[in-house]
């Protein structure tokens, strides 16, 4: 119950926030322009507007757990409102994630949104979606829990700039740690590529919620892979709210 | 004082923005220049890949837009294509199901390049990630036919992907042909036969080597229509009229059909086979549902009348019934065809 009451809270604070509608204008926006990048693709537009979509929703959505994310706790600590909070019958760990499953709602109803825009767009201008469309935008969601997640661990570690810093890094580097099962034969035999190859396993592998391609192209997912990413992701990010909650506990506030 | 004002702030924003504009233009012509070698800083495909940040659909769309202005620009230009091959396959690793990249780059490769080698490559490479797609296999042996025509074997390899085509299930009916056509004149029933064997002797698949065994049946049968058929010829010729039964022009009228099916003439006087008709009607009927699936992914409803498929351009024609009295019947409501 305490732990609603603060998501609750910190929904309506975010939601308040200009830079989120601001993000999301320039969402919309983006969805709105792909519509002239297909006018010269010899009949691609569709794909290119579903692509440009989900890439929106995917870059924006991240923008906004970062922004939003690096400064939940930072913020009650800098304006003391913390001290108000911490006062009542509440543990930390209901603190950490109440947060956090505010910033989950608002993340939900901004990738909502975007998705229902982006859908009905694509209807008026004569395209047809597959379920893969919306299975991409609800994996893009699961990943943007997990960047949220660490985005508030980060708060509770950093200043906000570091914090949006190391988030962003681990954003494009989540992307890319493929590149280290993948390695050239000159790595054959070496403790780098031990090492390598166990980051690949710390690290979070996001391009597993990374299907756009799939779904711009009508290619169709299979239901396991979907429940695959979901218990991934879900996992990684209740492990990294773990850390969030126990790196709160010891914060000198 | 006021106008004075004026007048000094037009002239400085028509002094400043004709220096923008010059300075523009000549950016846009140095940028154009350059563009080539801008081409060369781009990293590996394979890197590319893995450096996108999860963009990497968003950045295939962009390069491919990219290769477009490219291709025009040289088409109305040096016509050279130096880097097209590089930029089509960048494409397609960063979006694999990319189709019309696949395509469309393999034809500008062998038509406007001429680098059939490298249009092959990129053709082929697309198949496995799309497996069900017939423009692939077709567009190669377009290759194979066009580009390569004078070279031996080249006919031999555009019957086999012309094949690979039709065995998709999505192929129109007049590749079909096209392919029919193709493997008659050249006479490949000896490398097809060869193949079937081969597979229906090796194979470690026991559905493949039953596949194979009921696919050189199949060929018996047409051999054997051939044969029928250029002995009504002689009848037609010999007597005037075509002839009224099979045994007019053969003694072994009731030849064995092991997958069961029958030999007859039909009323133009054409020698037909009832396992060859139904191997026909499967494969309409697949392009006819395949075309109907598409109908309603595209329209969000089954459509009213097999018609419908043609006039919303999915098909161009409605494959004939294989058998003359027969004609196909669809429900509207189910989606549903039967032959």
């Amino acid at each position: 119950m305490r732990i609603w009451a603060v998501a609750h809270n910190t929904f309506r604070e975010a939601v308040r926030d200009r830079v989120l509608y601001v993000l999301v204008f320039f969402a919309a926006a983006s969805i709105f322009g792909s519509k002239a990048l297909g006018w010269i693709s010899i009949g691609q537009d569709i794909k290119i507007m579903v692509d440009i979509s989900l890439a929106a929703i995917s870059v924006f959505g991240v923008l906004i757990a970062i922004f939003v994310g690096t400064n939940l706790v930072h913020k009650e600590i800098d304006k003391r409102t913390i001290y108000t909070i911490l006062c009542r019958p509440m543990a930390r760990y209901e603190f950490v994630l109440g947060k956090c499953l505010g910033l989950a709602g608002l993340l939900a109803v901004v990738v909502f949104v975007m998705t229902a825009i982006a859908a009905v767009y694509v209807f008026l201008l004569g395209g047809r979606l597959t379920s893969s469309f919306y299975l991409a935008a609800l994996l893009i969601y699961w990943k943007l829990l997990l960047i949220t997640a660490l985005a508030v661990l980060l708060s509770a570690l950093t200043a906000p700039i570091l914090g949006a810093i190391i988030v962003f890094a681990a954003y494009v580097v989540g992307h890319a740690t493929n590149i280290f099962i993948n390695l050239p034969p000159q790595f054959d035999g070496t403790v780098s590529k031990q090492v390598l190859q166990a980051l690949y396993y710390v690290l979070p592998n996001l391009s597993h919620f990374d299907i756009a391609s799939e779904a711009a192209n009508g290619v169709a997912i299979a239901p396991s892979y979907v429940v695959w990413a979901l218990a991934y992701g879900t996992v990684y990010t209740a492990m990294l709210l773990t850390l969030a909650a126990l790196a709160f506990e010891d914060k000198d506030v | 004082m006021r106008g004075r004002k004026a007048i000094v702030a037009l002239l400085v924003v028509s002094a400043s923005l004709s220096l923008t504009a010059l300075s523009q233009r000549r950016l846009d012509a140095m940028r154009t220049a350059a563009f080539d070698e801008e081409l060369l800083y781009l990293p590996n495909e394979h890197l590319l890949d893995h450096f996108t940040a999860g963009l990497s659909g968003v950045v295939a769309d962009v390069l491919w837009l990219k290769c477009i202005q490219y291709t025009s620009t040289h088409f109305r230009g040096d016509f050279k294509f130096t880097w097209l091959d590089h930029m089509c396959t960048m494409i397609t690793r960063l979006d694999p199901y990319f189709v019309d990249v696949y395509r469309y780059g393999g034809i500008f490769l062998a038509a406007l390049k001429a680098d059939d080698d490298a249009s092959i490559r990129l053709l082929k490479s697309g198949i496995p990630p799309n497996p069900d797609r017939w423009e692939l296999p077709y567009e190669i042996a377009m290759v194979h036919m066009v580009n390569r025509r004078d070279q031996p074997g080249a006919a031999e390899a555009a019957a086999a992907y012309l094949k690979l085509a039709v065995a998709t299930g999505t192929a129109p009916e007049n590749v079909a042909h096209v392919a029919a056509g193709l493997q008659r004149k050249n006479k490949l029933t000896d490398m097809e036969r060869a193949m079937w064997t081969d597979m229906a002797q090796h194979h470690a698949d026991k559905f493949m080597r039953d596949l194979a065994s009921r696919k050189l049946a199949l060929l018996d049968m047409r051999l054997a229509c051939e044969e029928l058929e250029q002995a009504a010829e002689a009848y037609a010729a010999r007597t005037g009229s075509p002839p009224r039964s099979l045994r007019d022009i053969t003694d072994n009228a009731e030849r064995i059909d092991p997958l069961g099916g029958t030999f007859f003439l039909d009323s133009t006087g054409r020698v037909q086979n009832t396992s060859l008709l139904n191997e026909s009607v499967d494969r309409a009927l697949g392009q006819l549902r395949n075309a109907v699936r598409l109908y309603r992914k595209d329209a969000g409803s089954w459509p009213g009348s097999l018609d419908d498929l043609v006039s919303r351009q999915i098909m161009t024609a409605i494959p004939k019934h294989p058998y003359e009295d027969k004609s196909w019947r669809y429900d509207p409501a189910t989606g549903e065809i039967v032959p």
